[in-house]
């Protein structure tokens, strides 16, 4: 996770946005709200979501609706939803690089996509009650575990893991499992490896992301 | 004035009946049934609804014989839901996949076979049946993708298995026609060499999947009835007719050069036919399980001065095989697992919600899914 460029604030015609690029991956994405929906999108006591996803390339088919299912489903516990009623929040991702076989794969996209819309939510000011941070574990045939792993070693890996965390507490605490997308041929025993190994590094991975929203707010106080 | 206040007004609490409750207000109506030790559906936190299969009865291969194009079918029943599954083929050229970097051809069993590369995955379509026409809906094309992303990974269908290896058509001088294929007869070895082509075929599996009367999430049920119905699939032997194997054509365009495209019509053989090769320990079961909060001021108490409930205490309770309304609603901590009868894990998927998901929990739905799947293997 050493090679990871995060800049927030990066569209000036939107609220909140993030250009968020691993080693292989990058995602560009745009949060805007709360605005008025359309009626039919209206919820009465909580704020409505609208999620895009485009893929690198191509146009969107039914593995963009599928991401965006997985991901509507973490996105919207994050959210403080009650204090925005009648409200939506329209989230757009454009996958510039999938970094991964899109025929074969679709869990790095998610879970860049998942890290940044964490950060541009806090770049658009939107109550959250907790941070959702995810990593990509793949096991190989020798049962290691690898983070972050290239395509290639996805491709001939035993098991493929997408796991994203909800942190509470300045992110020292796991209240729960948001998602976990786990594919391939694994046991109990592994998994719990893989739920335990995930953690550590999704606490590693929190602490550099408060650090990046630490130096941004600092920046923007002394301006 | 006084009359007013002397008449008495009656207040009728107002009651619904159960399912008119479970209409109003799904949350209280499961938390109240929870609360007495059972669910909407009468069922047991634990226990799921029994399947009933109608093995095969559909295709041009099942128990009775059929002049269709389906070559493998399943009828599933589980509770009021019916999930019909039919698979039909195709045939496409390979023009890619059997070709190594300085494009040589290779043979399949020269790449690792570890590599995900080397299998496929049928192309489903499901339908789920709401009795209006339309554009598909988001739920069908998330279970679609689901079922093809699941079966790849799982590893059960190698592209070998559907690589088709072609016969020919060859017509006597009184007008009979025979098809001979190489690896069942060795006199015809002359014809056969004389039939040599580069080209690569294979099959395609589409899958339809029809959901009746949905009561709950359907992807476990989906997925089993793929399964059923995979099992069940024979392909057809295919072949060329030999007026077609020494077919050039040569394509001239004023001056511009053209590819030369030779044009073969692959037939298939509608007497002869093989079952599937599938990858037989990677068949697995799907199961789906639900976490929930017990929220205990929706607890129905015997002694309504019975104050001493302790509200911090959480209790979160494991639900097996969701069904109704009221459990989809209400219950959005989901874990969806498909598992073999030895415990080997293909595919695991959690969706986060309210309720927290314990270690204790996922490790008990992991057995249940072992049990299950079991239970399913044995109803073949």
């Amino acid at each position: 996770m050493e090679d990871l460029e995060i800049e927030t604030g990066y569209l000036s015609q939107v609220d909140g946005s993030t250009h968020y690029k691993t080693s292989s991956t990058t995602v560009l994405c745009s949060i805007t709200g709360p605005i008025e929906p359309k009626s039919r999108q209206e919820l009465p006591t909580k704020l409505a979501f609208e999620l895009i996803v485009r893929p690198a390339m191509g146009v969107p088919t039914t593995r963009e609706v599928a991401i965006q299912d997985k991901l509507n489903s973490v996105l919207k516990q994050i959210v403080v939803g009650y204090l925005y009623p009648r409200q939506l929040c329209q989230i757009t991702f454009q996958i510039l690089e999938a970094g991964e076989n899109v025929e074969l794969f679709d869990v790095k996209e998610i879970i860049s996509c998942v890290n940044a819309a964490t950060l541009a939510f806090i770049d658009a000011a939107i109550a959250l009650q907790s941070m959702a941070v995810g990593v990509v574990i793949a096991v190989t045939y020798g049962d290691e575990l690898i983070i972050d792993p290239s395509n290639e070693i996805m491709q001939n890996s035993k098991s493929v893991h997408g796991l994203v965390l909800e942190l509470v507490d300045g992110s020292q605490v796991v209240k729960n499992v948001l998602l976990l997308d786990s594919n391939g041929d694994f046991d109990e025993s592994t998994l719990f490896k893989v739920l335990q190994v995930g953690e550590e590094n999704i606490l590693k991975l929190s602490k550099q992301f408060r650090k990046l929203v630490e130096t941004k707010i600092q920046k923007s106080l002394n301006n | 004035m006084t009359d007013i206040v002397e008449d008495t007004i009656d207040i009728h609490p107002v009651s619904f009946a159960p399912e008119v409750l479970a209409r109003i207000s799904p949350e209280l109506s499961l938390q109240r049934h929870l609360s007495l030790g059972f669910r909407p559906s009468l069922k047991g936190f634990e226990e799921f609804r029994e399947v009933e299969l109608n093995e095969d009865h559909l295709s041009r291969y099942g128990v009775e014989h059929k002049d269709n194009s389906i070559i493998g079918s399943n009828v599933l029943k589980c509770g009021k839901t019916f999930v019909v599954t039919t698979i039909t083929g195709g045939i496409i050229e390979d023009s890619t996949i059997y070709k190594n970097e300085e494009n040589e051809l290779i043979s399949l069993d020269d790449t690792k076979k570890t590599d995900l590369t080397n299998y496929t995955s049928v192309f489903p379509v499901v339908e789920v049946e709401r009795g209006r026409a339309g554009a598909c809906t988001d739920e069908e094309m998330t279970l679609s993708q689901k079922i093809y992303d699941s079966m790849l990974h799982s590893k059960l269908l190698p592209k070998s298995s559907l690589k088709i290896e072609p016969g020919i058509r060859i017509t006597d001088d009184d007008g009979t026609m025979e098809i001979i294929y190489s690896d069942e007869s060795k006199q015809h070895s002359a014809e056969e060499n004389s039939f040599k082509t580069n080209r690569k075929w294979s099959y395609l599996l589409y899958a339809k999947i029809k959901v009746f009367s949905r009561t709950g999430p359907v992807f476990d049920l989906c997925w089993n009835s793929l399964m059923y119905a995979l099992q069940s699939v024979k392909l057809p032997r295919a072949f060329i007719d030999e007026r077609a194997t020494d077919l050039k054509m040569t394509i001239r365009t004023r001056g511009r050069s053209a590819t030369v495209k030779e044009t073969y019509d692959i037939l298939s053989d509608s007497s002869k036919q093989y079952p599937l090769n599938l990858n037989k320990e990677n068949i697995a079961f799907a199961s789906n399980y639900g976490t929930i909060t017990l929220d205990s001021e929706a607890k129905l108490t015997e002694e309504a001065d019975e104050e001493d409930i302790d509200m911090d205490a959480v209790e979160t309770i494991l639900l097996a095989d969701l069904d109704t309304e009221s459990e989809e609603t209400s219950v959005n901590t989901t874990l969806s697992i498909i598992s073999n009868d030895k415990g080997d894990l293909k595919h695991v998927s959690i969706l986060g919600g309210d309720a927290n998901i314990s270690p204790d929990n996922l490790r008990k739905s992991i057995l249940l899914a072992q049990q299950r799947a079991k239970d399913l293997k044995d109803k073949l």
